[in-house]
């Protein structure tokens, strides 16, 4: 199944966290310097666990290390416009939920070219543009959005101030309930007990 | 795409792969980016020098954020209809008559000149806090009118305009009185008011035609004079002489240079007779006097080879010294045609040529 990492033909179990496995080979794997830290000198008795990120984010991962096995050494992020047909597919075919997976799962699987491109891509969508432009590219919350927020937090502390005055009007209650002395308290206990009891044979 | 959401791994490089104007542009969204910005990016801001506000003329005003090797530069055009700030730029109110110029985005703005004051200064003050204050904030202005009185400045560059009073010259000063390099030019006619700021800066650099400047060099409080154009009676440089001489003023002064131009040619026996000079013979050598001057950064801004700097050696070569009463301390003068050069001796670098015959400037 796996085995001490030597030659480029060794294929590896990956473990999602669907649970599902599937192979890759040990070349692509040693793109990423979380896998060489960690199993390349000992090898590993199962599938390895890469059990935060989903099957389908994993293996759009692995599809770009098993391509890039031949490339030269990184060295540094390319342009885009030097990116070839085949990584501009790569990227071009991805929704935006599988890039930020793909980014994330690059970054914990330190796959230094992938993350590079990833994060080029992300500053090319910010140059050039305006503040708000780049809010909406970075889904920040607009003035307006805020705004609109801060209301209903306002509302909110409202609300927990109008539940914390009963709270304290309550604890008054039964402070003074508590400041009676012992006797007394026992005596309106027991009213209350033969009033209930009263009524309760009464009926 | 949630930015805030990301690794700081990958924010970091995200913000290394923008350049410094997107990324400023982009600290203008939030507080929080603005403060990961200035956390991850932090190593980036150790190579500023400098961040220069240069006032030029119609109105323009040009911001160089000076880095180790290179600059960048953010332009303020004027504009004279409405202009309000929706994006908030520079972390500025909506209301302030700021905003990105729409047809060049990026690096240039427009601006309200009724407001100058107010756009400014919180430009100024979010690049304050943006780089911090280990750098040296400059302000240079050659328009016709002064520049606005910032805060938290540590030099000035000021061309001063035409029938300017002393006191609106004092005003540029007052948000930052104690700035380390003060210069001042153009139609400066040496009236300073009575407790100038000006005079009590460590480095002060004069260029006025045409004038006295007696009165300057008499009042000066500071470490290191540079004064050119203006000219000086004989009766105030045996004065200052004595005065350094017997200890009476200018325990701070470190150095003086006039050069009077055409305007004046100074006796070097005349001014020397009665001021106690001493001489080093011709055994002893000659000594060379050396020390570097404050300048402004941006003054070597255009030259084409980085990097940036704010000094400039200054050096003269003389037998002629004075001896201070009480302490002791030596200083050399050097006086030929129209210079005049002061230094101590303590505060500058001295050696002793013993292969020159005639000390020169």
């Amino acid at each position: 199944m796996t085995s001490p990492a030597s030659s480029s033909e060794v294929k590896y179990l990956i473990e999602s966290s669907e649970g599902n496995t599937f192979d890759v080979s040990g070349a692509a794997l040693r793109q990423s310097n979380t896998f060489n830290a960690m199993f390349l000198n000992i090898g590993a008795d199962g599938p390895i666990p890469f059990t935060d990120y989903n099957e389908a984010t994993l293996k759009k991962v692995f599809e770009y290390c098993e391509h890039s096995v031949n490339e030269e050494n990184y060295s540094g992020p390319k342009h885009q416009d030097d990116l070839s047909k085949w990584d501009l597919n790569f990227f071009n075919e991805m929704d935006q939920k599988m890039f930020i997976d793909v980014i994330n799962a690059s970054n914990f699987l330190d796959i230094e070219r992938l993350t590079s491109y990833c994060c080029e891509r992300i500053a090319r969508m910010l140059r050039g543009k305006n503040t708000q432009e780049m809010i909406k590219v970075i889904t920040l919350p607009t003035a307006e959005e805020l705004e609109a927020k801060q209301k209903v937090e306002e509302k909110k502390a409202a609300a927990a101030k109008k539940v914390a005055e009963k709270a304290a009007e309550t604890a008054e209650k039964t402070e003074t309930l508590e400041e009676l002395p012992v006797q007394q308290l026992v005596q309106t206990t027991r009213n209350k007990l033969t009033r209930k009891y009263l009524s309760f044979s009464n009926e | 795409m949630k930015l805030l959401r990301f690794p700081s791994l990958v924010q970091q490089k995200i913000f290394e792969l923008m350049g410094f104007h997107s990324l400023l542009i982009l600290s203008f969204c939030s507080k929080r980016i603005k403060h990961l910005i200035q956390s991850l990016q932090r190593y980036r801001w150790k190579d500023i020098k400098f961040v220069n506000y240069s006032f030029v003329e119609l109105n323009e005003i040009h911001i160089t954020v000076g880095f180790d090797i290179k600059s960048e530069r953010i332009y303020l055009f004027p504009y004279k209809g409405l202009v309000t700030n929706p994006m908030r730029v520079f972390g500025m109110d909506p209301e302030v008559s700021c905003s990105f110029d729409t047809r060049l985005c990026g690096s240039k703005y427009t601006y309200n000149t009724e407001e100058k004051q107010r756009v400014v200064q919180g430009i100024h003050d979010y690049l304050y806090q943006f780089f911090g204050s280990s750098i040296d904030y400059e302000v240079e202005s050659m328009e016709t009118h002064l520049p606005p009185s910032l805060k938290n400045i540590n030099s000035s560059r000021i061309k001063v305009p035409q029938n300017t009073t002393a006191e609106q010259l004092e005003a540029c000063f007052t948000a930052s009185p104690n700035q380390e390099y003060i210069e001042i030019g153009g139609h400066f006619t040496g009236n300073l008011c009575p407790n100038s700021v000006i005079l009590g800066t460590e480095y002060l650099r004069i260029y006025c035609s045409a004038m006295h400047g007696d009165d300057i060099l008499l009042r000066f409080r500071g470490k290191r004079l540079d004064v050119g154009q203006a000219s000086f009676h004989d009766s105030t440089i045996v004065r200052f002489l004595n005065d350094w001489r017997t200890n009476k003023t200018f325990e701070n002064l470190k150095s003086l240079l006039i050069n009077s131009y055409d305007y004046k040619n100074y006796d070097a026996g005349k001014l020397l007779q009665d001021v106690g000079i001493k001489k080093m013979s011709q055994s002893e050598g000659i000594l060379r006097l050396t020390w570097q001057m404050r300048l402004l950064y941006s003054t070597f801004l255009n030259f084409p080879r980085p990097p940036h700097r704010k000094w400039i050696p200054s050096a003269f070569e003389s037998r002629d010294y004075l001896i201070r009463d009480g302490d002791g301390e030596k200083a050399s003068v050097f006086i030929e045609d129209h210079y005049v050069c002061f230094a101590v001796w303590n505060g500058s670098s001295c050696v002793t040529n013993h292969t020159s015959d005639k000390p020169n400037y």
